[in-house]
């Protein structure tokens, strides 16, 4: 199959490598949305109850209507079905979402002057997978466009129909939102009175923040509650921020922003030995909604010498 | 069934991305979700820009400033290009279409659809950068499809 998309030159190696990936076979439901935002988290009322189709010009509608069935898997409904008077067919998708295509002998894909203007998919991960046999079966070019902003089980492809619309499919696998064992055991974070109050320090080894509050050690998982990003620590705005959905945490873990109802970071609990070393036990993690001061391992009580 | 499940965001350029946030906010009743400025690949190559991103009944809009300007469109049902629909139910179909009145939106419409279709009626308009949109009610929204996003 012929399309209008331009050679992949532009695209950096990463941008091209990711493409390749693909989610672990599953028949799963996504539980995200666009960018990982989770729709019905917070009350959406306004002027419409719910997305209903999108509406694309093509050049020939038979050509189209071939892609959008054949490669991205849509049902079709049939032709002549809207009030329309231009030829025009309907495919439909699983969540009653319905794609329209109307014929048009000067299709505009993008607007002039940017190329940000982009339609988005959502597939499930057996969905996913079948495209990309299916994109590679017709020799489509594809990429990603934030290859290096992409959560564990979270993949992302772009490419162009035949009329050079610019496509984005999502999915979601299962293990987006499991829970990550670093599986490395006790790890030694070293003398706990070489922590200061505030103090933060990632353990890459385990994924483990260990920060040092007032009422004692926190050992926070590395892993956003919200879909599992790499969080990192942001020293200037004393903010945990998850770089792929723009989650933020505050020093005790609890969420402060970026995403709607997400819980606090997970802890794992944090022991001392008799030398006074910040013991943190990577086996078990623990889950809760907000930051509560017991949570917190207090530190051995330093021996005062006369 | 199909291969695939639904839509799931749609990325729009506009001549002003606070203005238009605006008018998804206070027309569409969307709900601002963040500011993606990160250093993607394409922004560090001068092919992208910091876009908001709102929801307009739970369906995300990434808004993106146009980087030259732009002729609008001349008719509100996007034919020259493409055009997202969103649906209400029948019996709220009326109260939208008062509300856009109200609003003094400028749109085209109510058009009946043919009664063989999905769609009932429909009215048209535009976002502040052009971009098409549509409002309907859908002959089939007593159909249970599968939903946008299964529970955790």
């Amino acid at each position: 199959m012929e399309t209008a998309a331009p050679a992949n030159g532009y695209r950096t190696t990463r941008q091209l490598e990711k493409a390749k990936e693909l989610p672990q076979a599953s028949d799963a439901l996504p539980q995200y949305g666009g960018h990982g935002y989770v729709p019905g988290s917070r009350q959406e009322e306004g002027f419409v109850d719910r997305i209903s189709h999108l509406v694309l010009g093509v050049g020939s509608l038979d050509r189209s209507e071939h892609f959008y069935n054949d490669v991205m898997g849509m049902d079709i409904v049939g032709r002549g079905l809207m009030a329309e008077q231009r030829p025009h067919a309907v495919l439909r998708m699983n969540t009653g979402c319905m794609l329209v295509l109307v014929e048009d002998k000067n299709v505009v894909p993008r607007r002039l002057g940017t190329n940000a203007v982009h339609h988005a998919f959502t597939m499930t991960p057996n969905q996913y997978r079948r495209l990309l046999e299916k994109v590679k079966e017709h020799e489509i070019d594809v990429w990603v466009d934030r290859a290096q902003y992409l959560a564990e089980g979270e993949f992302n492809v772009n490419f162009r129909d035949p009329d050079d619309h610019a496509l984005e499919v999502c999915c979601d696998a299962p293990e987006a939102s499991e829970v990550i064992l670093p599986n490395v055991g006790t790890i030694d974070c070293g003398p706990a009175d070489s922590f200061k109050v505030g103090d933060v320090k990632l353990f890459k080894e385990a994924d483990v923040f260990l920060v040092r509050v007032k009422e004692g050690f926190l050992a926070m998982s590395r892993w956003c509650t919200h879909m599992n990003g790499r969080i990192i620590w942001n020293r200037e705005h004393w903010r945990f921020q998850c770089p792929y959905h723009h989650a933020t945490f505050d020093r005790c873990g609890n969420a402060t922003g970026g995403q709607p109802d997400i819980d606090a970071l997970r802890l794992y609990p944090v022991n001392f030995s008799p030398e006074g070393h910040a013991l943190v036990d990577t086996s078990q993690v623990i889950h809760r909604a907000c930051f509560e001061p017991q949570q917190a391992s207090k530190p051995p009580k330093v021996a005062v010498t006369a | 069934m199909a291969n695939i499940e639904g839509l799931n965001h749609t990325g729009r350029s506009v001549p002003d991305v606070r203005t238009g946030e605006q008018f998804y906010v206070d027309v569409l009743g969307a709900h601002h979700c963040n500011t993606i400025s990160s250093a993607t690949e394409d922004v560090r190559a001068g092919r992208g820009a910091p876009h908001p991103c709102n929801t307009v009944a739970g369906y995300l809009f990434v808004l993106f400033p146009h980087q030259d300007d732009i002729p609008l469109p001349e008719s509100p049902r996007g034919e020259d290009g493409s055009r997202i629909g969103f649906s209400v139910s029948r019996q709220r179909f009326d109260d939208v279409v008062a509300r856009a009145r109200d609003l003094e939106l400028p749109f085209e419409g109510p058009v009946q659809h043919p009664e063989h279709g999905p769609f009932g009626e429909s009215l048209y308009f535009t976002d502040p950068g052009g971009n098409f949109m549509e409002v309907c009610w859908r002959r089939d929204e007593e159909v249970a499809y599968n939903p946008l996003v299964s529970k955790k």
